[in-house]
């Protein structure tokens, strides 16, 4: 980095902590040196903030000894035909209104995003999703996608603007209290992006330096619980970050090694970094009023996992960045 | 009246005071009329156009940002949509250097430096966001955002508060152009006084009827009298007309194109975030209460503003364009929310006699159109308002001069009658 980029990080860095104590974020940007002259730096993307005090509410990380995140509702039997749902059940209520809705991230290259060429949604998550629409209806199409934020997740699912949530959420116990999963359907772990010729090689070099999450996320959590002391900062949107990590205003973005996989694969210049610290399995999230639907979406898993669907999926949107193609995570039930 | 002055003293007084409230007269006169004039030039070459100027840098930001974040949408782009952003960027950095220039860098400094500054980072993140589609790459929308949010923060502010200060500017030299000279009446008046009061004094001391120089000039004081009032009405009526069917309408016209292009705006970005009725709907539906059109609407205002100018018939037809735009918005934001999104995009973006950008595209060409009538018609009127009070200065102090020496020949002869 050359020394005239590196006093531009510096000045849009202390910006953007100055705007983000001051609540105005938007306002940020550009900032005026003491001869009158702008400093010229880029702006935030909007709603970012620097989490000052991410402290961590008791139980959001780590797993209590009584609870057991990863084992969801048994399957009922064999999968129904398409269209042929059970009379009364949550299904039968989709059946009837015409097509599915999903919540999912429009902003997760490789795993959930829109192709901006097509407009359309794409990606191993919104695949899944289109599996789910398929057991239902017959036909992968019959199913309407929400874009959500990750902060979005649950409060959609419990307002019931979505049936289901496909969108790299990991499973754990504080969730469990406010909606239910399916079984584990994808195996991540969080992991670092940076720059390719950054020094840094893992979470515990970034001490005091800014690293990027999505806000509401379990990543931005244990970017603050690192006992290095990185300092989080929070974004709206995943590529929020590759565009704060591009334009230098950040020092690393840390998140599951599968997003991270799809930012690194928008920019030659980044690279990931480091071992995986956490261990993350992804669920489907769905109303904790729908324990049918439950049921019935990890039959589908299950059918996915032994008919060869997942691995072709796993294989069609991540082949071998993320490593050897792994086998389909196993399922837990407890009920 | 036995302890008076002798009468060659008398006189003498007298001689001095006529001449020199001739030539008072001639020098207020002249004074009002060269403020007049240059409040005039300053409206018609320095603030109205700056005003204008400033108006055209916001409008064709918002235009910028609006067609943008439907290029956006699009995916493909348009090849008309780059085009027009482009345009949109040359109109705004031309009138911004045209703006510098103008304000000789010494009022709205700070507002100038925000945009030129600011323009090449916007449209530098701009192309980012535009490299990154044409790769298929989704962290171009992150761009689009950061751009709009740079544009709507910072530059759009800018923009506001330079047109803000140009129209108070513009509003203060109107009314220097326009008011009432009062201190010329009142000087006219005293040298009326003076000079009636003169000739009464010569008729009763010499039983003559007329001193013939003190009738000329006091012929020659009401004859400027006249030409100055004249003058000076006929270009204040110029002048309120250029105001209030030119510079006026443009204004409140502008006003609403501009509310217009943020709800185009909120439009596509709503269907960019793909999040259903979100902030940008929320910020739309906001501007389509200030909008109209109805009582106290930006629309209704504009519309009143321009009645009876040559925008009045386009100001109608977008008042009366806008409410078919909002109701397809609600078709687009209907369709989108049961499930139609890519049906909700062609809606809002294509190029059908019903979609909501053509039906866009009909209230801003409206607008647009009303904006560019009043503007000629604020020029010509400004023009006359000028034109009516040329040679007036000059007129004044030729005719005071005038007045001084018919004074001073009058009541030379008589003061000659004691030599």
């Amino acid at each position: 980095m050359n020394p005239v980029k590196a006093r531009m990080n510096g000045v849009a860095a202390t910006c953007l902590a100055a705007c983000a104590l001051a609540g105005m974020v938007t306002a940020c940007g550009s900032g005026t040196g003491s001869a009158g002259v702008p400093d010229g730096a880029e702006p935030s993307p909007p709603g970012v903030t620097v989490e000052q005090d991410a402290t961590l509410s008791p139980g959001t990380l780590g797993t209590p000894q009584d609870c057991h995140p990863l084992d969801s509702l048994r399957p009922s039997g064999p999968l129904p035909a398409p269209g042929r749902m059970p009379a009364g059940s949550a299904m039968a209520a989709i059946a009837r209104r015409g097509y599915l809705t999903v919540g999912v991230d429009q902003t997760i290259y490789l795993t959930s995003y829109r192709d901006p060429l097509s407009g359309q949604l794409t990606g191993f998550d919104v695949d899944i999703a289109r599996q789910m629409a398929k057991a239902i209806f017959g036909s992968p199409d019959r199913i309407k996608f929400k874009a959500i934020t990750s902060a979005q997740r649950i409060p959609v699912i419990q307002d019931g603007q979505v049936d289901i949530v496909v969108d790299s959420m990991t499973i754990t116990c504080a969730r469990w209290k406010s909606v239910d999963f399916s079984t584990n359907y994808f195996n991540a772990g969080q992991q670092i992006l940076v720059p390719v010729g950054s020094r840094a090689r893992d979470i515990g070099d970034l001490g005091g330096q800014k690293v990027c999450a999505a806000g509401g996320t379990t990543s931005i959590q244990e970017i603050a619980a690192q006992p290095s002391h990185p300092v989080p900062v929070a974004a709206p949107n995943w590529t929020d970050c590759l565009v704060m990590l591009q334009q230098g205003q950040i020092a690393a973005v840390s998140t599951d090694n599968s997003v991270l996989a799809g930012l690194a694969a928008q920019d030659p210049q980044v690279k990931l970094a480091g071992p995986l610290f956490t261990a993350e399995a992804h669920g489907i999230a769905i109303s904790k009023k729908a324990p049918d639907l439950v049921r019935f979406v990890n039959a589908v898993l299950e059918q996915l996992r032994t008919d060869g669907m997942w691995t072709a999926l796993y294989t069609k949107w991540y082949g071998t960045r993320l490593g050897p193609i792994p086998a389909p995570p196993a399922p837990g039930y407890g009920s | 009246m036995a302890s008076r002055r002798s009468t060659p003293d008398g006189l003498r007084l007298l001689l001095a005071a006529t001449v020199m409230v001739s030539l008072l007269w001639g020098a207020v006169a002249a004074w009002t009329v060269a403020q007049r004039t240059s409040a005039a030039n300053d409206v018609v070459a320095s603030s109205e156009p700056l005003s204008f100027d400033a108006q055209q840098i916001y409008q064709s930001l918002s235009d910028a940002d609006a067609t943008e974040a439907a290029a956006f949408l699009a995916g493909t782009e348009p090849p008309g949509g780059r085009s027009r952003y482009l345009a949109d960027i040359a109109r705004a950095t031309t009138y911004l250097e045209i703006a510098t220039a103008a304000t000789g860098n010494q009022r709205n400094r700070s507002q100038l430096i925000v945009l030129s500054t600011g323009i090449p980072l916007y449209t530098g993140v701009v192309e980012d966001a535009r490299a990154d589609n044409r790769l298929g790459l989704p962290v171009g929308s992150s761009y689009v955002a950061e751009a709009s949010a740079l544009m709507r923060a910072k530059l759009l502010p800018a923009a506001d508060s330079f047109y803000q200060q140009e129209n108070a500017r513009l509003g203060a030299a109107d009314d220097q152009a326009t008011g009432l000279p009062i201190l010329a009446v009142i000087v006219a008046a005293a040298a009326a006084y003076v000079l009636i009061a003169a000739q009464r004094r010569e008729a009763r001391r010499t039983h003559r009827n007329f001193n013939h120089g003190l009738v000329a000039a006091s012929a020659a004081g009401l004859v400027s009298f006249i030409w100055l009032i004249a003058g000076l009405s006929l270009a204040r009526v110029q002048l309120l007309d250029a105001r209030d069917h030119g510079s006026a309408p443009v204004a409140a016209l502008a006003q609403a194109d501009i509310a217009a292009l943020r709800a185009h705006a909120d439009e596509s970005l709503t269907l960019i975030n793909r999040s259903g009725d979100d902030p940008s709907q929320a910020d739309f539906l906001g501007v389509e209460n200030q909008l109209g059109p109805g009582p106290g609407t930006l629309l209704s205002t504009a519309s009143a503003a321009a009645a009876g100018s040559d925008g009045a018939r386009p100001a109608a037809a977008a008042a009366a364009a806008a409410p078919v735009w909002y109701a397809t918005h609600r078709q687009v934001r209907a369709v989108d929310n049961s499930g139609g999104y890519t049906a909700a995009v062609q809606l809002a973006i294509g190029s059908g006699p019903a979609s909501s950008s053509t039906e866009f595209t009909r209230l801003v060409g409206g607008l647009t159109a009303a904006i560019s009538a009043d503007q000629a018609a604020f020029s010509s009127a400004a023009h006359s308002g000028q034109d009516a009070m040329t040679g007036l200065t000059a007129g004044m102090i030729v005719i005071s001069l005038g007045m001084a020496a018919g004074c001073g020949w009058g009541l030379s002869r008589r003061l000659a009658e004691y030599r």
